[in-house]
């Protein structure tokens, strides 16, 4: 896609003509406000749930008070920090490298974040924040996609494959599959249909599944053909997947542990699993922008979301894993190790990051770009 | 002998309202027939329930002997032009002269050339192409006219036909409206509130007030022999009499009217009474003068070269006797 | 006096050369309208005929009529032939529908009835759109109440059969088509009958008394008389359900079988895919075809009784 192109070529700009860019060395007085985009959900101080806030303390201990504007795709993200007015964003794998090479997010100096130690090791240099070695934000919190189902009608053999959703079969229920699976209704679940080939169709030699080239991506598209005819509705929005489950007789399809999270608090006979094939996932990271206002409050935020409550109470909440480790088990807050293993922190090696497929890849050379993806899965929905 | 339409005892309420009160009523086949009245008097209701947009109270509507109460508009043998000429705006002048031939299933060829025909006959020819709301008010008229008559009704309906005329239009239609009744020899019953319209169009008039016919007959009766106060005021210029007035002359006690143009002007003493002049208003051909007698106040037309006194002279009055008509009722 | 004296020479000005006054109230609506809408308008259709690279996914800022012909591929076609269907079947429906309401209306409704009329149609739409589809949702889901409903009298072989018709049925009403097009039609509805309703108000009555008096029956009345005299109001009502559900992308993605509409074409299309262009091909599309209905409508006459 157009935007890694243009990044790559920016970046190499970017750090070539300016290899001093105006990296901040030490911290002052906060400025009294920080403002922030983010996820709904991601940012709690307490209003939707009494027990969940990670922000009221913070601005006590701070004096930094916080404002949270929240966006509901990547795209918006891209488009507020594109006009400015913000300090902070909670960027998505596919946000991230076009903020960083459109120039709107601020290289940052890890020394001034105390508790950057903490974080995963397996995170701190993760290509969707780091480029060239020089760090664009603090991971904030990742999970995977996961299978849910239903597990009255799965009983005592839960789903070990992601079959269930591709391959009509008779569920242990005796009742055929077609009609009650879902899957994402968002172009990138052509990489779950690829990461399904790479397991069962070795020949074709998918080495990931952002990064496809036609005759691979082909063979993805007839599976998730054959998948049309089980699906009745694709989810798209949290909430009606939720409901569907409920109301519309749908008992299997990929899924955020937030969803899963929710449904068994509410009694229903939900569990989830990473099936054999892995997974694929998400993880956010805390983004400044390049002209923040509010550097020193923004600092002091970043360093708040991995020392404080935040990561464990938010991956509880959001049902998902903490990128500092030690926050599932030291009583921070509410997650536990039981937990974040729930949540996937296990999981990492199995899961395929969110990135954004372009033509020029690393693994094959010339790769479908993700507005092929775009189109194609419309087609593919639309029974072509 | 047949009549084209009967009222036998017909009302209409409306509520408390009686718009029509126990009228009986026969209309000749053939005739010109006038419903005259203020408005609210009830002459509009008679119409209607003629072409069925009303339905009796209590009574029995009649139209060439069938009873027609029970039917609904569109099976009774009449068609109406409408006070607004209501043309269909969407349709050419054609097409709403063909309306009718239309709903009754005639083809569309001959549905065109007798369209093309009544419009010749109120002298459209050539018009068949525009809309209504290309025609001028008398055209209208005329449109609204040929697509009644199209339909060759037993009885044409007319509702207040001239009242959105202009007076010189309004008299030539007259004249038209008067002929074509007599070439084509159907029965015309039209409603209007302009005694001049019913007097110099129809053949019997019915006056109306209150909902009840309070005079039926000629023109010239109803101008001439007023039978009561109302039709002698309502009708034309009457100097309306009252008892102490007819005594005064030595007359039986009794009301009585005077037509304003039956009056001449003679010297005080030489005339039936004498009086003082109390006004003057010019007419045109006439001048009309009020003169006061008593406690009566009278107006009389003296043609317009005659010498006026000034205002306060006393005058004489005099009449030819027959032109004092004496009413039944007051 | 002297304030007085100061204040006249603008006003008198005014007075003097109306136009003036008019042009300064007039310029800030139509700069507005001028830059934001046009503007907005031209800049959509000139992205259009751009292209985006096959190889690199980069914009290509040359003419081209290329982007037109994408949506002339087999799944881009389907998504126009598609909304199209849906906002025709919409749009009469609605009409069959809305007519009588808004003849009863505004032929007999009188005092309290007409205010219960207004209260009724406009109600829906005080309520927010989205709370009224999550309800038609749950409405229509296989384990909903009008399943429940439907099974209470005894009629779900009836339904079962509606859901077993292929292309409009589905496994439940909420992930079919008929699902989408329920839901459309009532939340569309009221655009149709309110100016329906004053169309028909404004037929003078004496109009239908001289079809009466013709010898028109009843429905000759409706054919001939009402049907073309409201025909403006039934063309206002159906630009707004034809327009309304030819650029409606949330409801098709709450309710039906996820097959795109136009709008969640643009929508995807102008996101992260970055293929302005065709999104901006697919926006026109809506245009041209509510462009082509009411040249149509125009030629058949819908205005003639304006």
């Amino acid at each position: 896609m157009s935007a890694r192109l243009l990044m790559t070529a920016a970046v190499t700009a970017l750090v070539a003509a300016q290899p001093v860019l105006a990296q901040q060395t030490s911290l002052g007085k906060g400025e009294g406000q920080v403002d922030i985009v983010a996820w709904p959900g991601y940012i709690e101080r307490g209003e939707t749930d009494k027990s969940f806030d990670w922000v009221t303390k913070f601005e006590e201990a701070t004096s930094c008070k916080v404002n949270v504007k929240t966006a509901n795709t990547s795209d918006e993200m891209v488009a507020l920090m594109n006009e400015g007015g913000f300090d902070l964003v909670t960027a998505s794998g596919d946000a991230s490298l076009r903020l960083i090479a459109g120039k709107r997010v601020q290289a940052i100096n890890t020394d001034l974040i105390p508790s950057w130690g903490s974080v995963d090791d397996r995170l701190k240099n993760a290509p969707w924040h780091t480029v060239d070695g020089t760090h664009y934000g603090t991971p904030y919190m990742w999970g995977p996609n996961v299978l849910m189902y239903n597990t009255d009608v799965f009983g005592d053999t839960p789903p070990t494959s992601w079959n269930v959703v591709f391959e009509e079969m008779t569920l242990p229920d005796g009742k055929s599959n077609k009609g009650r699976v879902q899957a994402y209704d968002g172009p990138i679940h052509i990489a779950d249909a690829a990461q399904y080939l790479m397991a069962h169709k070795p020949e074709l030699g998918i080495k990931s599944p952002y990064e496809l080239n036609p005759d691979q991506y082909a063979a993805a598209l007839d599976l998730l053909r054959q998948q049309r005819g089980l699906v009745g509705r694709y989810w798209h929005d949290a909430f009606i997947q939720m409901d569907d489950f409920k109301n519309e007789g749908v008992v299997a399809s990929g899924s955020w542990p937030f969803q899963v999270n929710i449904l068994k608090s509410e009694g229903q006979p939900i569990a989830s699993v990473i099936p054999q094939e892995g997974a694929t996932g998400w993880a956010d990271t805390t983004m400044m922008h390049a002209d923040a206002a509010h550097p020193n409050c923004a600092y002091m935020w970043m360093e708040h979301t991995l020392s404080s409550n935040l990561q464990s109470d938010l991956s509880v909440w959001f049902g998902a894993v903490p990128s500092v480790p030690a926050a599932c088990s030291d009583g921070r807050g509410m997650q536990t190790q039981e937990g974040c293993d729930a949540n996937g922190l296990a999981d990492f090696e199995k899961i395929n990051f969110w990135t954004t497929p372009v033509s020029k890849c690393e693994s094959q050379g010339e790769c479908v770009p993700y507005y092929r993806w775009v189109s194609d899965y419309i087609g593919v929905i639309g029974g072509r | 002998m047949s009549f084209a339409v009967e009222f036998d005892r017909v009302a209409r309420h409306f509520g408390q309202v009686r718009a029509v009160d126990d009228v009986s009523l026969q209309i000749a086949e053939g005739s010109f027939f006038a419903m005259l009245g203020p408005s609210g008097s009830g002459k509009t209701t008679c119409l209607r329930l003629i072409s069925g947009f009303e339905r009796p109270t209590a009574g029995q509507v009649r139209i060439f002997g069938d009873r027609a109460d029970t039917l609904p508009p569109n099976r009774r043998p009449v068609n109406t032009v409408f006070q607004d000429y209501a043309l269909f705006p969407h349709l050419s002048v054609r097409d709403n002269v063909a309306y009718g031939l239309m709903v009754r299933g005639q083809n569309k060829a001959s549905r065109r050339d007798a369209a093309e025909n009544m419009l010749t006959l109120v002298k459209l020819d050539g018009y068949g192409d525009r809309k209504p709301a290309q025609l001028s008010g008398g055209q209208r008229q005329r449109v609204a006219l040929a697509r009644a008559l199209v339909n060759k009704p037993k009885v044409l309906l007319l509702d207040e036909p001239l009242g959105a005329l202009d007076l010189k239009l309004r008299e030539a239609m007259q004249d038209e409206l008067k002929a074509l009744q007599k070439s084509l020899g159907i029965t015309f019953v039209f409603v209007t509130h302009d005694q001049g319209e019913a007097l110099s169009m129809a053949d019997t008039v019915a006056v109306f007030n209150d909902g009840k016919i309070v005079q039926l007959g000629t023109p010239e009766d109803i101008y001439q022999r007023p039978r009561t106060r109302f039709v002698a005021d309502f009708v034309g210029s009457a100097n309306v009499l009252p008892p102490e007035f007819c005594s005064s002359l030595d007359l039986a006690r009794s009301w009585a009217s005077l037509r304003a143009e039956a009056i001449s002007l003679t010297a005080p003493g030489r005339g039936q009474v004498d009086g003082t002049l109390t006004g003057t208003r010019y007419l045109g051909a006439v001048n009309r003068l009020s003169v006061r007698v008593g406690k009566t106040e009278l107006s009389a037309d003296i043609p317009a070269h005659a010498p006026v006194p000034a205002p306060g002279a006393t005058v004489g009055l005099t009449w030819d006797a027959r032109a004092l008509h004496r009413m039944e009722e007051g | 006096m002297a304030t007085h004296r100061l204040t006249n020479p603008l006003s008198d000005m005014f007075w003097r050369r109306p136009r003036v006054l008019l042009a300064l109230l007039l310029a800030p609506p139509l700069l507005w309208l001028g830059v934001v809408y046009i503007g907005s308008l031209a800049a959509l259709l000139l992205q259009s005929f751009f292209s985006i690279d096959e190889f690199s996914g980069l914009i290509n800022y040359e003419f081209t009529l290329k982007t037109y012909g994408e949506l002339l591929r087999p799944a881009n076609y389907d998504i126009v032939l598609r909304t199209t269907l849906m906002a025709a079947a919409v749009t009469v429906a609605s009409a069959v529908i809305a007519f009588p309401i808004a003849f009863y209306a505004a032929r007999y409704a009188k005092g309290r009835m007409k205010a219960f009329f207004y209260l009724a149609v406009m109600l829906p739409l005080w309520s927010s759109y989205l709370v009224k589809v999550y309800a038609w949702k749950l409405i229509l889901a296989k384990e909903g109440i009008l399943t429940w409903a439907v099974d209470g009298i005894g009629a779900s072989a009836a339904l079962n059969a509606l859901l077993s018709l292929p292309v409009i049925g589905g496994n439940s009403l909420s992930v079919s088509y008929i699902g989408t097009f329920l839901v459309f039609l009532y939340v569309w509805l009221p655009y149709m009958i309110l100016p329906l309703q004053a169309s028909l108000e404004r037929v003078p009555a004496n109009l239908l008394e001289a079809s009466d008096d013709l010898g028109a029956s009843r429905g000759q009345t409706l054919r001939h008389v009402i049907l073309p005299l409201a025909m403006p109001g039934m063309i206002a009502g159906s630009i707004f359900t034809f327009s309304l559900t030819l650029g409606d992308y949330i409801i098709p993605q709450i309710v039906g079988s996820s097959r795109n509409f136009i709008g969640q074409a643009v929508y995807a299309h102008q996101g992260t895919a970055g293929n302005i262009p065709l999104a901006a091909a697919f926006a026109v599309v809506p245009i041209v075809i509510m462009g082509v209905y009411l040249w149509m409508a125009k030629r058949k006459g819908a205005f003639d009784a304006l």
